[in-house]
């Protein structure tokens, strides 16, 4: 029986109940876990402490009594050892920072969000298979440089590597995770990285594979030539590569806050400078137990706006989805960890994975087991860009947002409604 | 400091030229000669900015004349990647630059120098992560 104590710093707690699930595995007993005592419980008795979620500075003291305490740490979700999808706030001054400033932990476990079975394997003594993600990947990479950089994947072609079609996807630099987003045809963002620096070498891989792009140069005096400043099909086209390069590394990779200024909200803080094609699965995830509402939200919102018709198939898999959504509130209330399992499993069905990379504008990118018809009736179409003011609201949340020409969230505000 | 990755043909040339010449540069340059500036990357750069870089620059051979294929095409495409970047996190764009030079004439690379730094120093500009202005 191995004893665990949890601790939630900052963030969606996704980790964490992900980690209750593993209540009922009989070789594991929680001594303290804050979705069922608010984190009040002692970690005495605890062979591990578990941490999930991120810090800030000002968490310094606690994580630092943490440490004192002599307790073996294990670092669980992405958020903890770099500082994940939430640093991002600090390209708007925060001062989001890795715990591993602070502490250093027995093992970590990586994703966002990972597998609680990896945590136990860990906890027996294995060491983390860490398996290049690319070797799982139905896509085939090259060497071939793309011409153009695209947003939007062609839904027709899932031979070629998003790469050498011009989209960045971190799956080279990274292993295989629980979430597998690129099963629903959308490119890694590298929650789990396999190397160090992965913004900087995907910069390095993506920039090599961008040699065909128009890149603006200045004559000097001297007659040599000057990389320039102007908009040119690289700055043109890669609209967010704070969001595309450093999703889960800008806590960890680039020590200096962003001076652009806050929203105020630091969730928004996130969602804003983001282009609307990324924007869902991002919604999804930082918005932990009201993640499908306001993923669902933002994407309705944003088909109103733009003229994009959906499915009645399609609105009947999001209305489940919305009943999942519903039944996670109640699971989390009550601590009835049978249902939560239920709703996982659900959530993952239809969402494909936990953060519903299969879930998008218009449609689903992949065929849903539960769908009562076949896949065209429910299967995602072109994805316009253009500049909207969105507004949509269901019984969990209520968005409204604005986008950019380019198709980049400009404005943002989410009001999150407790049952 | 500001950075300067040279590559050790055309930039690091012209740098011994000039230094042959007796041309003067600023001790704010740090030089870090590299094998082609195909070898300076994303990953050096930010690396330099994380260790109190207050502005980096990439300076290879004319285009066309790289001893390594075109590494230096390559270059350019990363470091205007890292440009955008650091204006998205609302840096100035001047903070990293990549140039060209040629080895016989130490007044190209010389004015390069001059260059990164009459940028560094624009009080039009936002400012360089590591550098007030
Ligand atoms: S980089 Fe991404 S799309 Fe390409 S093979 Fe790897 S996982 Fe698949």
């Amino acid at each position: 029986m191995v004893r665990l104590s949890v601790v939630q710093l900052r963030g969606c707690e996704r980790c964490a109940w992900d980690l209750l699930t593993l209540a009922k595995n009989s070789s594991v007993e929680f001594v303290s876990h804050p979705l069922i005592d608010g984190g009040s419980g002692s970690d005495n008795d605890a062979d591990f402490v578990v941490i999930t979620g991120y810090a800030r500075k000002s968490d310094e003291a606690r994580l630092r009594e943490l440490l004192s305490r002599g307790k073996k740490l294990i670092l669980y979700g992405t958020c903890p050892y770099t500082g994940g999808i939430f640093g991002l706030m600090n390209q708007k001054g925060a001062d989001v920072v890795p715990v591993t400033e602070y502490l250093s932990p027995v093992a970590s476990v990586l994703g966002c969000a990972p597998s609680p079975d990896e945590l136990l394997s860990v906890i027996e003594g294995q060491s983390a298979q860490r398996q290049p993600l690319c070797s799982e990947c139905e896509r085939h990479f090259t060497d071939e440089e793309f011409d153009k950089i695209i947003r939007v994947p062609d839904w027709s072609n899932r031979e070629k590597c998003f790469n050498n079609l011009g989209l960045a996807c971190s799956g080279v630099l990274s292993a295989r995770c629980a979430q597998r987003c690129i099963d629903f045809d959308t490119p890694c963002r590298g929650c789990v990285g396999m190397v160090d620096d992965p913004p900087g070498r995907m910069i390095g891989y993506f920039g090599s594979l961008a040699v065909n792009l128009q890149v603006d140069t200045v004559a000097t005096d001297c007659a040599t030539d000057r990389l320039g400043d102007r908009p040119d099909e690289i700055t043109r086209s890669l609209v967010d590569v704070v969001g595309t390069f450093f999703r889960f590394h800008l806590a960890s990779h680039f020590k200096f806050p962003g001076r652009n200024p806050s929203t105020g909200d630091e969730l928004a803080d996130i969602m804003v400078a983001r282009p609307i094609e990324e924007a869902p699965q991002i919604a999804a995830t930082i918005y932990g137990r009201y993640g499908i509402s306001v993923a669902l939200n933002l994407i309705e919102a944003y088909e109103a706006a733009a003229g994009i018709q959906v499915s009645d198939e399609t609105r009947e898999l999001r209305s489940e989805l919305r009943a999942a959504q519903d039944g996670l509130l109640t699971a989390l209330d009550q601590h009835d960890i049978e249902a939560l399992e239920g709703v996982i499993d659900k959530i993952r069905t239809i969402g494909g994975n936990e953060v519903l990379s299969n879930v998008y504008f218009g449609g689903f990118k992949r065929p849903v087991k539960s769908a009562k018809n076949g896949f065209d009736t429910y299967c995602v179409g072109p994805l316009e860009i253009k500049a909207v003011h969105a507004r949509s609201e269901d019984g969990c949340s209520r968005v409204s947002f604005s986008t950019d020409e380019q198709g980049v969230i400009r404005e943002w505000s989410c009001e999150l409604r407790s049952a | 400091m500001i950075v300067a990755f040279l590559c050790q043909n055309c930039a690091q040339g012209a740098a011994n030229t000039a230094g042959v010449q007796r041309m003067r540069y600023s001790d704010e340059i740090h030089i870090v000669r590299v094998p082609c500036a195909g070898r300076a990357g994303a990953r050096e750069i930010l690396h330099a900015f994380n260790n109190g870089a207050e502005a980096v620059a990439v300076i290879g051979c004319c285009f066309g004349a790289c001893h390594f294929s075109d590494a230096n095409l390559i270059t350019l495409r990363r470091v205007k990647i890292v440009k955008k970047f650091l204006v998205e996190m609302g840096y100035s764009t001047d903070c990293v630059t990549m140039y060209t030079s040629r080895a016989a004439e130490g007044d190209t690379i010389v004015g390069d120098f001059e260059d990164i730094l009459e940028r560094k120093y624009d009080p039009e500009t936002p400012p360089c992560p590591g550098g007030a202005k």
